[in-house]
């Protein structure tokens, strides 16, 4: 089954690839895009294609699904509940990650790879283990809760796991790679002379970070937001493991896919996720071509 | 694919065949040369694990050496795959078995093959254990379990009423994230008789959710049922039977009862199309037979749909078939007819009370 599209990716690359060598007046290296294009459509686009034609092939007409997604309460409950456990965890991120990155990248050379390595590693490591991990951490006859109980804080254990903490918790810590690396990587690029040349003008310290700083790493920050925004919205094992009382639309629509039987329905909700990803995708771009043109000497 | 598989396959027949002839049975190895041609195969999917091993026995093995086909096994095949696999008319898999639930959904959508009772038998199964499409051939009753720290057998609930009562008995609860089965326990739970348990009265289902909320962790997998209780997440949970009993016997802090269980069953299905439709036939009339229902009921204590088949147990497996005697006697059915009519709107409350 899984053989002959691949056979025919394989066999019409180079046709492909020849092909647009011979005609395109465009660059000449553009046929090293043709394999990865084709193999895109194929296993990209024209799956995505079918879904987005499945939301709409409902037996009880074309917008029904749409219409029971906005009628029934569980999905929009389920999406709201998505978008908001997903803006949590790119503020916490940014939070968190912010002063970090600040760290690195002003540190010395030698110090600077020690730290970016030390972001890396938990990136290497599976999802799936470090959300075990969390559980592991904070279960209720868990490190943290008997960490608390031995020293007297505490003399019933907290409930953390399987609770809405427990799940931001540790898809925080799953993320913070993603929002830690394009900032280091945008303040890297900040000159340190724009911050004493602010301050010879005779800023504030706050004044500095606020309208010098803070616009120039304005680029690392959104990228970073956007990145863990948008793999949060997708997240499907973590919620899976730690619970949380509601249900991200992930889990949602593997429930409604695989179980239910109602495929219309499935794809309806992928679709919506889809679409407002890209909305949310365009109003970062906006913002970035706004900054770009404020950013410009007037 | 489809190259690889009989690769392996004729792996797998050199290897018996050494193995064969190792153990000393060299004489046997001319016949199954010969047989080795023009082997005859099935494709079954099953969810794997404990319960994959106890049908290997009872029904993949029994089956083979009936009729010489052996049982190839396939990765679980849940609804979706099902109907991806007849949509495409590439019907790889000639017998499918799943949960009830699941084999009711398809039923509904017309994905499936109509059996032929004439050479399924069904006597002696009970009206609920078989459809036009399907037969149920074990009960995986689901059940209140409790972690035996924190209560002991005379403490511990001894029906839903008593699992929702959080005054009464203070410690966390566990229930499936899942509408299915935790909807009948708030019923139970809430006093409606087993006779009227469906259409399942949801107001009642949700208000007794919504009391024991604050005290509720959830779980998604049956694995993860047993674990919360093992290692006392929570004191108190729902959860089948398969998955604490052998932690219970190595010596886990878990123990359960069977009082008002929810019946769940494990169903045997030929999806539309399938290849080797007459072999999936007389497959699972191999399933519905009492003595093979026996030998899966000595590996994994569900119980037999046959009821002669609990004759066939040795008194200790009898005491752990949940339709033994008195274990079933308020026990319930799960209506899984019901839950194809009515599941979307169902889950669709279900969902929205999980958010609210």
């Amino acid at each position: 089954m899984s053989a002959e599209p691949l056979d025919i990716i394989g066999g019409s690359a180079q046709r492909a690839g020849r092909l647009a060598r011979l005609q395109a007046g465009l660059s000449s290296k553009a046929w090293l895009m043709v394999p990865s294009l084709l193999l895109l459509f194929f296993l990209f686009l024209v799956p995505l294609v079918a879904i987005i034609g499945q939301s709409f092939a409902s037996p009880d007409g074309t917008f029904d699904a749409y219409r029971r997604i906005l009628t029934s309460g569980g999905s929009l409950a389920s999406l709201f509940y998505t978008f908001r456990v997903a803006v949590a965890v790119t503020l916490l991120s940014l939070i968190l990650a912010y002063p970090v990155a600040y760290f690195i990248a002003n540190a010395r050379a030698t110090l600077q790879l020690v730290l970016i390595s030390m972001v890396l590693v938990p990136f290497w490591t599976s999802a799936v283990i470090r959300s075990y991990s969390w559980l592991v951490m904070l279960q209720r006859k868990g490190v943290v809760n008997d960490v608390l109980l031995g020293v007297g804080l505490i003399d019933r254990p907290l409930r953390l796991a399987n609770t809405e903490l427990g799940v931001h918790l540790a898809m925080v810590q799953v993320m913070l790679p993603f929002m830690a690396l394009p900032l280091i990587n945008a303040m890297r690029n900040i000159n340190p002379g724009l911050m004493l040349a602010a301050s010879i003008l005779g800023a504030n310290p706050l004044k500095q970070f606020l309208q010098v700083y803070l616009p120039l790493s304005g680029p690392g920050v959104l990228a970073g937001s956007a990145l863990v925004f948008i793999t949060t919205l997708g997240f499907y094992i973590t919620p899976a493991l730690l619970g949380g009382d509601g249900m991200m639309v992930a889990v949602m629509i593997e429930q409604q896919a695989s179980r239910q039987l109602d495929w219309p329905l499935a794809s309806a909700l992928a679709t919506l996720l889809l679409v407002s990803t890209c909305v949310f995708f365009l109003v970062i771009e906006r913002l970035r071509a706004a900054q770009a043109a404020f950013r410009r000497p007037r | 694919m489809f190259k690889t598989t009989d690769n392996g396959l004729f792996m797998l027949n050199r290897r018996q065949l050494l193995a064969g002839a190792s153990a000393g049975t060299a004489m046997l190895a001319a016949p199954s040369i010969l047989r080795a041609n023009t082997l005859e195969t099935l494709t079954v999917s099953s969810s794997g694990g404990a319960l994959e091993e106890a049908y290997r026995k009872a029904y993949f093995d029994t089956f083979e050496m009936q009729t010489g086909i052996k049982t190839l096994t396939a990765p679980y095949a849940d609804t979706g795959r099902v109907k991806a696999m007849v949509d495409a008319g590439a019907v790889d898999i000639d017998v499918v078995a799943l949960d009830s639930g699941e084999a009711a959904v398809l039923q509904r959508a017309g994905l499936l093959e109509e059996l032929d009772f004439s050479v399924i038998d069904i006597t002696g199964v009970p009206d609920w254990a078989h459809s036009s499409c399907y037969v149920l051939s074990d009960i995986a009753p689901t059940v209140i379990a409790w972690n035996t720290n924190s209560f002991s057998a005379e403490s511990r609930p001894k029906n839903w009423a008593e699992f929702y009562d959080t005054e009464a008995r203070p410690g966390q609860r566990g229930l499936w994230k899942y509408a299915m089965g935790t909807l009948e326990s708030a019923c139970l739970a809430a006093g409606v008789a087993p006779a009227d348990l469906y259409p399942l009265d949801l107001d009642k289902a949700f208000a007794m959710l919504d009391k024991i909320k604050p005290d509720l962790t959830w779980w998604t997998s049956g694995a993860q049922s047993a674990q919360h209780l093992i290692s006392n997440e929570v004191d108190l949970s729902m959860v089948w039977t398969g998955r604490v009993h052998q932690p219970k016997v190595d010596g886990a802090p878990v123990d359960y009862g069977f009082e008002q269980a929810v019946w769940m069953c494990d169903a045997w299905v030929i999806p539309k199309g399938a290849k080797n439709k007459d072999h999936a036939m007389r497959y699972i009339a191999n399933v519905m037979q009492a003595k093979n229902q026996a030998i899966m009921a000595q590996n994994i204590p569900y119980g037999p749909t046959i009821t002669a088949a609990l004759d066939l147990l040795p008194p200790e497996t009898q005491a752990l078939m949940p339709n033994f005697g008195d274990n079933g006697k308020d026990a319930v059915v799960q209506n899984v007819g019901y839950w194809s009519e009515h599941g979307s709107e169902i889950f669709a409350r279900f969902n929205e009370w999980l958010a609210g």
